[in-house]
């Protein structure tokens, strides 16, 4: 074995390692990186390192997994969102028991796809977005000043609307049912902060018109 | 019934063709068995469900999609490790060549991946698409709705006219090529990918030095597509700042740069790592999200409450029952008595919500930055004389159990185009002009002449309205 390319591959192992050297967010991947490095360093062959680059590299392929789940999970967690956080949760709880490389992208891809289930699930609970307009539509229609000759047209656009509304909740569960078994609409979950951030009004506005909703609805 | 066989080839189709580069590629084992046993589960339940939906659900709830990438997966590696040739010494030569070709290779894919794409953008199967989206409709529609509407025979030739006719007006209306050659263009990416090779190819590398420079270099990074994300960015200014929608959408783009520049130039390679601007986009985005849906609801709110003064005072000229709404009612005139009516009351309602939501007021309106917005770029429909005449005419008159005198109707009548010797005056004279901005852009980024080959050419307004001046509009003083 030539001695430069060993030397080669020490100076590449050493480059490899200080990519990461001082980034906190890149903590585990360095430490990894760097032991991977060390051994490297201490060989006086590449046949040495046969092991070592095996144990050590997929060491270094869960560091780089944990580091980006830890960065997706304190985002998830600085912004409330408490179903996104679930799929970088779930791969760092299980993330140590991969025993290949190939378990580690099948252990990625399976939270990542449940977890996107259940978020689908949840951000329908801000089905009032959508329906916010209609509940003033109603509110608007009950409330108009006009003469009596016109009153019951009006009582009967409103009542047009509330039957929209309540099919359309009708439709909102059935569509959900396949994905998640007995998935009920719970328009208070629009209230967390995750789907109340999407909303331009104030919280009393929006408590008043999920209070409004829910009557309509009878949920 | 089951799942129609246009969508389900559009779902299998990819996982059929992943078994078909095991089979050519002679790849067997347990791990194959277990991939074809999951696409057949696949297929079986396209046969048995007749709902899209409730297909997608079963096949994620039995993670259907996750088994089958990771079969393939374990299918498809052990060859590609064989194939990186296990048997003898450490041949750094070969190993370098492997890595230097396999670069090689990633060019002429992806070149031949955008000759394709440029191809498929031609638009030259168009019509057999329009054919397939008929024959869908076919199979998967109610008999009654396809009667409705005259029959498939009517339909389908109807859909065939009107394309003939488009391609007959403009040949090019279904050709992107152009669009996706400048949108799409790879040479970036190539030349990046490029330099790595040249790297690799140096008098005397090795695979260690390749390696180790690729990294001290910043060109592993730069091969994941930096500098196309930074170019795609600068692309999306452009285009936002042709039609901006809101202040809002300028600065999320600005601040998008901005930060790609600075964790670019925090990195010692001026690479930025790419999660960490994934998070940083993601940041812009949800902190400016609040801003944008509030801007939406208040410049819809109050264009609602101008167009709802707009069709209440309509509503009294004598030829209101020929026009859209009211024409299509089963009385047009008794239409339009409903809408002299009711309108004022439910205008009045509206303002009550708005004045409760946003605390603005009707005489606010106008000093709101929306509305400046809304004239500044001419995405307002009227004229400043209308919107004048709407604030001191009409909303004084627009109260529950009022009506508006036989001057004030007449002066209403006198904004719409009736007759040839009248001229309209409602609208914003240069209405046009967001569209002749998009056009403007569009030709700037495609090709002099692009916009027209493709779309009919902007209309101007034939308004005799003046152009908006706000410094003679005393309502946003």
């Amino acid at each position: 074995m030539d001695n430069n390319i060993l030397e080669e591959y020490r100076l590449y192992y050493a480059a490899r390692s200080e990519k990461y050297k001082n980034n906190p967010a890149y903590a585990n991947s360095y430490e990894t990186e760097k032991r991977l490095s060390d051994a490297m360093q201490a060989c006086n062959s590449l046949e040495d390192f046969k092991d070592d680059a095996v144990k050590l590299g997929k060491a270094c392929a869960i560091a780089l997994v944990k580091d980006e789940n830890l960065l997706e999970k304190k985002y998830y967690e600085k912004h409330q969102e408490t179903f996104r956080v679930k799929a970088s949760e779930q791969i760092l709880e299980k993330i140590d028991s991969c025993e290949t490389l190939l378990d580690i992208s099948t252990i990625v891809a399976e939270e990542n796809n449940k977890t996107s289930v259940e978020v689908s699930m949840d951000d329908s609970h801000r089905k009032i977005i959508d329906d916010w307009d209609l509940i003033d539509e109603i509110e608007i229609y009950e409330n108009a000043v006009v003469p009596d000759k016109y009153k019951s047209k009006m009582v009967g656009m409103a009542a047009d609307i509330k039957k929209s509304l309540i099919e359309g909740v009708i439709m909102l569960e059935e569509n959900n049912e396949p994905w998640q078994s007995g998935w009920k609409l719970i328009p208070e979950k629009a209230l967390e902060y995750r789907h109340l951030r999407l909303l331009p009004f104030l919280k009393t506005h929006v408590e008043e018109q999920i209070a409004k909703y829910k009557s309509i609805i009878n949920r | 019934m089951p799942i129609d066989p246009m969508m389900l080839n559009a779902i299998l189709g990819t996982f059929k063709n992943m078994i078909e580069e095991c089979k050519t590629k002679n790849l067997s084992g347990p791990d194959f068995d277990k991939m074809c046993a999951t696409y057949d589960r696949m297929e079986q339940l396209g046969n048995e469900h007749s709902d899209m939906n409730e297909y997608n659900a079963q096949l994620m709830n039995e993670n259907l999609y996750v088994k089958f990438s990771d079969f393939y997966a374990r299918t498809i590696t052990p060859a590609s490790n064989s194939q990186s040739g296990d048997g003898g010494g450490y041949d750094d030569a070969a190993l370098l060549k492997q890595n230097v070709d396999a670069l090689k290779q990633a060019i002429i894919t992806i070149r031949k991946a955008y000759q394709d794409t440029i191809e498929q953008a031609r638009g030259q199967d168009a019509e057999a698409n329009m054919q397939l989206g008929l024959d869908y409709i076919e199979r998967n529609f109610d008999k009654e709705y396809l009667s409705a509407g005259g029959g498939i025979d009517k339909i389908n030739t109807r859909a065939k006219k009107d394309f003939d006719e488009i391609i007959k007006k403009k040949p090019k209306a279904f050709d992107n090529s152009v669009e996706v050659e400048v949108m799409s263009n790879p040479e970036v990416l190539i030349k990046s990918i490029q330099d790595v090779i040249d790297l690799g190819e140096k008098p005397g590398m090795t695979l260690p030095r390749f390696l180790r420079l690729q990294i001290e270099t910043g060109l592993d990074k730069a091969m994941e597509g930096s500098v196309s994300t930074r170019n795609g960015l600068e692309t999306e200014k452009e285009y936002i700042l042709s039609n901006p929608i809101s202040p809002i959408h300028i600065q999320i783009i600005e601040e998008k740069l901005e930060k790609f520049d600075e964790l670019a130039n925090a990195n010692k390679f001026n690479v930025p790592n790419s999660t960490e601007l994934k998070y940083s986009f993601e940041d812009i985005e949800r902190l400016h999200e609040n801003d944008i849906q509030k801007w939406d609801q208040i410049k819809t709110r109050w264009n609602d409450l101008l167009n709802d003064l707009s069709v209440w005072s309509l509503s009294y000229c004598s030829f209101a029952p020929y026009m859209y709404p009211w024409a299509i009612a089963e009385d047009p005139f008794a239409a339009t008595k409903e809408t002299q009516h009711i309108a004022p009351g439910i205008i009045k309602e509206k303002e009550k919500l708005f004045q409760k939501y946003f605390g603005i007021s009707f005489y606010e309106i106008y000093k709101h930055p929306t509305f400046l917005w809304e004239v500044k770029y001419n995405y307002i429909d009227y004229s400043q004389e209308y919107v004048e005449f709407l604030i001191e005419k009409i909303y004084p008159e627009c109260k529950p159990f009022n009506h508006l005198s036989d001057d004030l109707i007449e002066q209403r009548g006198l904004f719409c185009k009736r007759g040839k010797d009248s001229k309209d005056r409602e609208t914003n004279p240069q209405r046009h002009f967001p569209s002749e901005r998009i056009k403007e852009w569009y030709d700037k980024k495609f090709g002099e002449g692009r916009y027209l080959s493709k779309y009919d050419a902007v209309e101007k307004y034939e308004s005799a309205a003046k152009p908006w001046n706000l410094n003679s509009f005393k309502y946003c003083k």
